[in-house]
């Protein structure tokens, strides 16, 4: 687990103090982040995040680290900004032409926005997984196969199946496709297509792995599964999940971070943030007034 | 792992560069498509206009012009008859003859004659009848000049120097006489815009097609339009879903995509051989034209019908409407500006439509203007396929100069669609 | 009476039964306490009594003015002598046309054979007696229709019930129309083509080489039964569709791609309404490019390669005729393209790909059978396509697949077979209707199979 950095006062106050609020629009914000958003070594590392659609603004001024191997969760009310926030991480807003993106974005100290990082090797690095499965109409395998014949990952066809047989095996799926690879991905099942996505996103074995409401469209057997599934990854991999579950972020989750209207209201450890949240908004979403 | 992350990191920077030549080509591809497409449509216009804008000009040659009574074997300006009978062409070889006295020789004669358009007899009948004092008198007149001097008269001085296809130096020598006297203008073709077809080219209009157009597509129309949107209406609000409705909706799409030409041969077999309703009138043409657009109005009608919300229709429906009056009083009325625009877009395809008619006769050589649903007649595109099959030159001009007018007003009536769905627009949202 | 004015009498008498009835109605109503005590509004009852003076007489002048002639002329021949009965259609035909030219006055009268002078005669007052009679007949139909559409009036008459059956009826036969139109295509082609294929068997016109449709002037003449093998003009037909399809379809496809893809708002709203001013075009102008301009330029620079070039080359003709084509196919390829979701493009761009690898492997392939069917509604239109070919396509049916040759088309000599004096009887124009009949079964089946690969494909994403 990663340290928090509960003892930096540069960038943070510390303590039980309640921290400054502003007052924006009738609504009581922090002025900074409250609870340990920071962490002393992380992956990612995001500062002064500002995304904008064209004049409208979606994200106000957010920062926050995310460790090695680390589950955070982000809840939030519908519109927050959770997937335009996760969308600039691995620069996918790039392909929304009003989209705008400022502030400090680093994996391993690495700029993400310069201009010497290059999207598509990014994106290789940092992979992602939909709110809605979707599957290429095209095999099982060849779903699987997309990410690392695009990088030329493999170079002999013996080398593909392996990686194609990891990946499966890893997303659980291996055992239920194993006989029927070259069959179209969108005839499987929501939670299987949802869980050969994520197979697809591992096949290139990805540094960082988004997922935007990856559950929203599953039944609770699926969910289930891929809930078990990046309790697995999490050993691995660095995940950042969206959800609208909050049962589902404190199962799979280190640290929740809770969006408001654009702004990063609180982070703090899971258990925290369910049992004893800090700021009256977390508390009011937890709680159930709004949502 | 980290380890295996720097190697994966690095194989996928190596073929980075490949990839991205290869997206860089293939929005090439792109580029150059959308570049071909654009470069076709400024080429195709351009070619046409440059080919035809001079057609909107005309030669004229001043001449001296007496009315001699002899010449013209009259006797009474009054009597239509002898006004029939007159040879005004004479007087305008006399003309001509006492403007280059020195001319002998049969050939020679026959050429200078040629340099009036036989149609400047008919301007000075029109001119005498109007007044007739001037019998035996003289008058400077200007004359519109034969195709012939328009063609090398308009070509003087372009880059491809001047064409004398069908010009002796004899008669080139004449022109120059007269354009160093100041005898030869430039004047707006009136004739282009208010004659019918001519085997002349400087005496050939447009009026006769563009009426002949007009009369087809009033009919056309007429016809279609409450055809297609009763036929669009039942189709959308009151078809039970059974095979009868699938056969004619299947039917109706593929209507759609049948060649024009296989219209004409229906109009040929049904119309002119069995019903013996005679060849090249425009009632037929609208007939064909009809059956021809019905689709496309019947499709663009539903997509407009289909437009209106439901909530609509169920609103009234709550109040005790009943379907008829649901239709009459609440679909038709909101669809109706979708559905303008696709008649009118439907028009506009009739109005370039040919094939059908040369099929059905509307293709023979009709100088008289059209003056009804009945008369003979041709339309605007057949006449530009009549003009560009005719050999001589001038026509090639013409018929660039009728396409002109054609397209200008396919683009006033696409203008107009536009603006109807703009509006429609606005209003929905 | 004239046709027009006979309408607008119509047109008066109904309205006058539409108030009548209406009035009739209202006046009813009165004595049970308004209006709401009958069984339909006023206006309906006005409406059914309008049907029933109009419909009926609309009716009867319309099967009128379609059978006139037809009946007309066979009371004329029936009531000829024995040996003036015509043997053949042509033969009618001429029959009729003189009885014609007599009655108006173009024939003298003396010189003609007596019996036909009468049938001229018997021509002009069966004219104007059967106009006068079915004129009569018309009015007195919707007299009577005004009257029981007023003496039906009562309050429980169930009006509106009727007049919006016969709303619907009508609807319906419009609706009908389409079937009737396709119906009537078929007969009036499969008629004629029957009637050739008596003529000429189907086995030399399907798959004959040699096609010379002019007719010897001499039977004696050589070849005088003109020769009518098909396969030149289905090759040259195919030949210049498939040059156009060259052009088209990577243009069209590439330039759909672009605009939907990778273009900005500003070029997008430039460059497609533009390319779209190219479907607009009729095509008898793309006909007078392609003769004037194309095919002088292509002869000219083949020549300076030092190759035949043929005036009317296939090529000429195919590329003009592609790039009438390209809207066609980019606007179909447009849709298609932007039905493919959004969601696929996000997961591929997600795994790293670049937009064109997105594209080529993900989008394209998810389009695929979209863009077959546009292509296939294409090729129908090529193979249809009339104006283009016949001003820049030869008249010889030569059987080669040399673009720079020239090449005849099945529209073509449809349009050379039938514009101009013909006799309806000779194997000559009658192959024409043949020649219609591949064609619409062709393109037919070609639009029918499109349509349902482009259905198919809209409801896998809908
Ligand atoms: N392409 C876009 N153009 C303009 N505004 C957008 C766009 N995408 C999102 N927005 C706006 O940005 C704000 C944040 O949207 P976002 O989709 O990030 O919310 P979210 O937290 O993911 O909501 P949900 O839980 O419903 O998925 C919203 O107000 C939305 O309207
Ligand atoms: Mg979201």
């Amino acid at each position: 687990m990663n340290k928090m950095v509960t003892d930096i006062a540069v960038e943070m106050p510390t303590g039980l103090v309640q921290p400054e609020q502003e007052n924006i629009d009738g609504i009581e914000y922090p002025k900074q982040t409250i609870g340990t958003p920071l962490l002393e070594s992380s992956k990612m590392s995001m500062r002064n995040v500002d995304v904008f659609y064209g004049d409208k603004q979606a994200i106000f001024n957010v920062n926050v680290d995310i460790g090695q191997h680390e589950v955070i969760a982000m809840i939030g009310p519908s519109g927050c900004g959770k997937s335009t926030f996760i969308r600039s991480i691995n620069r996918m807003n790039d392909t929304v032409e009003s989209c705008k993106v400022t502030g400090q974005l680093t994996l391993d100290g690495e700029d993400i926005y310069s201009t010497k990082m290059d999207p598509v090797a990014l994106r290789a690095r940092v992979g992602m997984v939909f709110q809605k499965p979707n599957p290429f109409p095209k095999s099982i395998y060849d779903n699987v196969a997309y990410g690392p014949r695009l990088h030329g990952l493999a170079s002999r066809r013996a080398e593909l199946d392996e990686i194609v047989e990891t990946s499966l095996t890893r997303a659980g799926l291996w055992a239920e496709v194993k006989d029927r690879l070259d069959q179209p991905g969108t005839g499987l099942s929501g939670g299987q297509q949802q869980r050969l996505c994520i197979a697809r996103a591992i096949a290139i074995s990805p540094e960082v792995i988004l997922m935007d409401e990856p559950c929203s469209a599953l039944d609770p057997i699926a969910t289930a599964k891929i809930e078990e599934l990046i309790a697995e990854l999490s050993q691995n991999y660095t995940i950042a999940i969206v959800t609208h579950s909050m049962q589902q972020a404190a199962r799979v989750s280190h640290r929740t971070a809770y969006f408001h209207l654009g702004r990063l209201v609180e982070v703090n450890e899971t258990e925290k943030v369910f049992t004893a949240p800090e700021h009256q908004l977390t508390e009011a979403y937890i709680t159930g007034r709004f949502g | 792992m980290t380890n295996l992350n720097k190697s994966r990191a690095e194989q996928i920077q190596s073929s980075l560069a490949k990839r991205y030549r290869a997206e860089k080509r293939f929005q090439m591809y792109g580029y150059a498509a959308i570049a071909f497409g654009l470069l076709c449509v400024v080429i195709l216009f351009t070619d046409i206009v440059s080919k035809g804008y001079k057609a909107f000009g005309q030669t004229y040659i001043q001449l001296e012009v007496t009315y001699d009574a002899s010449t013209l074997g009259i006797t009474d300006v009054n009597d239509s008859q002898q006004l029939a009978l007159a040879d005004f062409h004479g007087i305008v070889k006399k003309a001509l003859k006492s403007r280059f006295t020195d001319v002998s020789g049969r050939k020679a004669k026959r050429d200078l004659y040629g340099l009036i358009s036989n149609g400047a007899g008919y301007t000075l009948r029109d001119r005498l009848v109007a007044n007739p004092e001037l019998l035996n008198q003289t008058e400077t007149l200007w004359l519109v000049a034969d195709d012939d001097i328009d063609t090398y008269y308009k070509s003087i001085g372009s880059d491809a120097g001047a064409f004398t296809g069908r010009m002796s130096e004899q008669r080139q020598g004449w022109v120059d006489q007269l354009v160093e006297s100041n005898d030869v203008e430039m004047r707006v073709n009136r004739n282009f815009f208010t004659q019918g077809d001519s085997r002349e080219p400087e005496l050939a209009g447009i009026r006769g097609a563009a009426m002949g157009s007009l009369f087809t597509l009033i009919i056309t129309l007429a016809l279609s339009f409450p055809i297609g949107v009763a036929a669009a209406v039942y189709l959308e609000e009151f078809a039970p879903c059974n095979r009868w409705t699938d056969l004619i909706e299947v039917n109706i799409n593929n209507l759609a995509a049948v060649p024009s030409i296989i219209f004409g041969l229906l109009g040929l077999a049904i119309f002119i051989n069995f019903f013996h309703v005679p060849r090249s009138v425009p009632v037929v043409g609208g007939l064909v034209l009809t059956l021809m657009t019905l689709p496309t109005i019947i499709i663009s009608s539903r997509a407009a019908i289909k437009a209106v919300p439901p909530s609509i229709r169920e609103a009234a429906i709550g109040v005790g409407a009943s379907p008829m009056q649901v239709v009459l009083h609440h679909v038709l009325p909101l669809a109706m500006p979708g559905m303008l625009t696709g008649a009118i877009i439907g028009m506009a395809q009739a109005l370039g439509e040919t094939a059908p008619l040369l099929m059905i006769g509307m293709v023979a050589f009709i100088v008289d203007v059209p003056g009804g649903f009945t008369d003979p007649a041709t339309v605007l595109p057949v006449q530009i396929f009549l003009w560009a099959d005719s050999p001589e030159r001038a026509f090639v001009e013409k018929t660039s100069a009728a396409i002109m007018v054609l397209l200008a007003f396919l683009i006033l009536m696409n203008t107009l669609a536009v603006i109807l769905r703009k509006r429609l627009e606005r209003r929905w949202l | 009476m004239q046709t027009a004015n006979l309408l607008i009498v119509l047109l008066i008498l109904s309205a006058v039964a539409y108030y009548m009835a209406r009035g009739r109605s209202v006046a009813q109503a009165q004595p049970l306490g308004g209006i709401r005590h009958l069984h339909s509004l006023p206006f309906f009852y006005g409406m059914r009594a309008a049907i029933w003076c109009a419909l009926p007489s609309l009716l009867l002048l319309a099967a009128w003015l379609l059978f006139d002639e037809p009946i007309i002329s066979s009371l004329l021949i029936g009531g000829l002598p024995e040996n003036l009965q015509p043997n053949s259609a042509a033969e009618h035909n001429l029959l009729l046309n003189s009885i014609e030219n007599i009655a108006s006055g173009a024939l003298s009268a003396e010189t003609s054979a007596p019996a036909l002078v009468a049938a001229a005669e018997s021509l002009r007052d069966l004219r104007s007696s059967g106009t006068n009679l079915v004129t009569a007949a018309v009015l007195s139909l919707s007299v009577l229709g005004m009257g029981w559409g007023w003496v039906k009036v009562s309050p429980i008459l169930r009006a509106r019930q009727q007049v919006e059956r016969v709303f619907r009826g009508i609807l319906l036969s419009c609706a009908c129309v389409a079937i009737f139109t396709t119906l009537g295509i078929l007969l009036s082609v499969l008629f004629e083509s029957f009637r050739f294929f008596q003529a000429v068997p189907a086995t030399e016109f399907l798959i004959g080489t040699e096609w010379s449709p002019q007719m010897a002037i001499r039977s004696d003449q050589v070849g005088s039964s003109g020769s009518f093998g098909a396969i030149p003009l289905f090759v040259g037909t195919l030949l210049i569709s498939f040059i156009a399809m060259v052009v088209a379809v990577p243009v069209g496809l590439m330039s759909a791609i672009y605009l939907a893809e990778y273009a900005s708002p500003r070029l997008r709203g430039i460059a497609k309404p533009t390319l779209e001013v190219l479907a607009g075009i009729p095509t008898v102008v793309y006909g007078f490019f392609a003769a004037l301009t194309v095919a002088p330029f292509i002869r000219q620079t083949g020549e300076g390669f030092g190759l035949q070039v043929s005036s009317e080359s296939a090529l000429a003709a195919g590329l003009v005729m592609g790039v009438m084509i390209i809207p066609f196919i980019s606007s179909l390829a447009d849709d298609v393209i932007n039905a493919v979701p959004q969601s696929l493009r996000d997961g591929s761009l997600g795994l790293g790909a670049t937009r064109s690898e997105t594209i080529k492997k993900v989008i394209f392939p998810a389009a695929l059978p979209g863009i077959v069917g546009g292509v296939l509604l294409a090729v129908s239109r090529a193979i249809g396509e009339t104006m283009i070919v016949v001003m820049a396509a030869g008249l010889a049916a030569k059987l080669t697949a040399n673009p720079l040759d020239t090449v005849t088309t099945v529209t073509v000599q449809i349009v050379t077979l039938l514009v101009g004096d013909q006799e309806f009887d000779s194997p000559k124009t009658l192959a024409a209707f043949a020649l219609g009949l591949m064609l619409f079964v062709v393109t037919l089946v070609l639009n029918f199979v499109a349509l349902r690969v482009v259905k198919k494909y809209r409801e896998q994403y809908d």
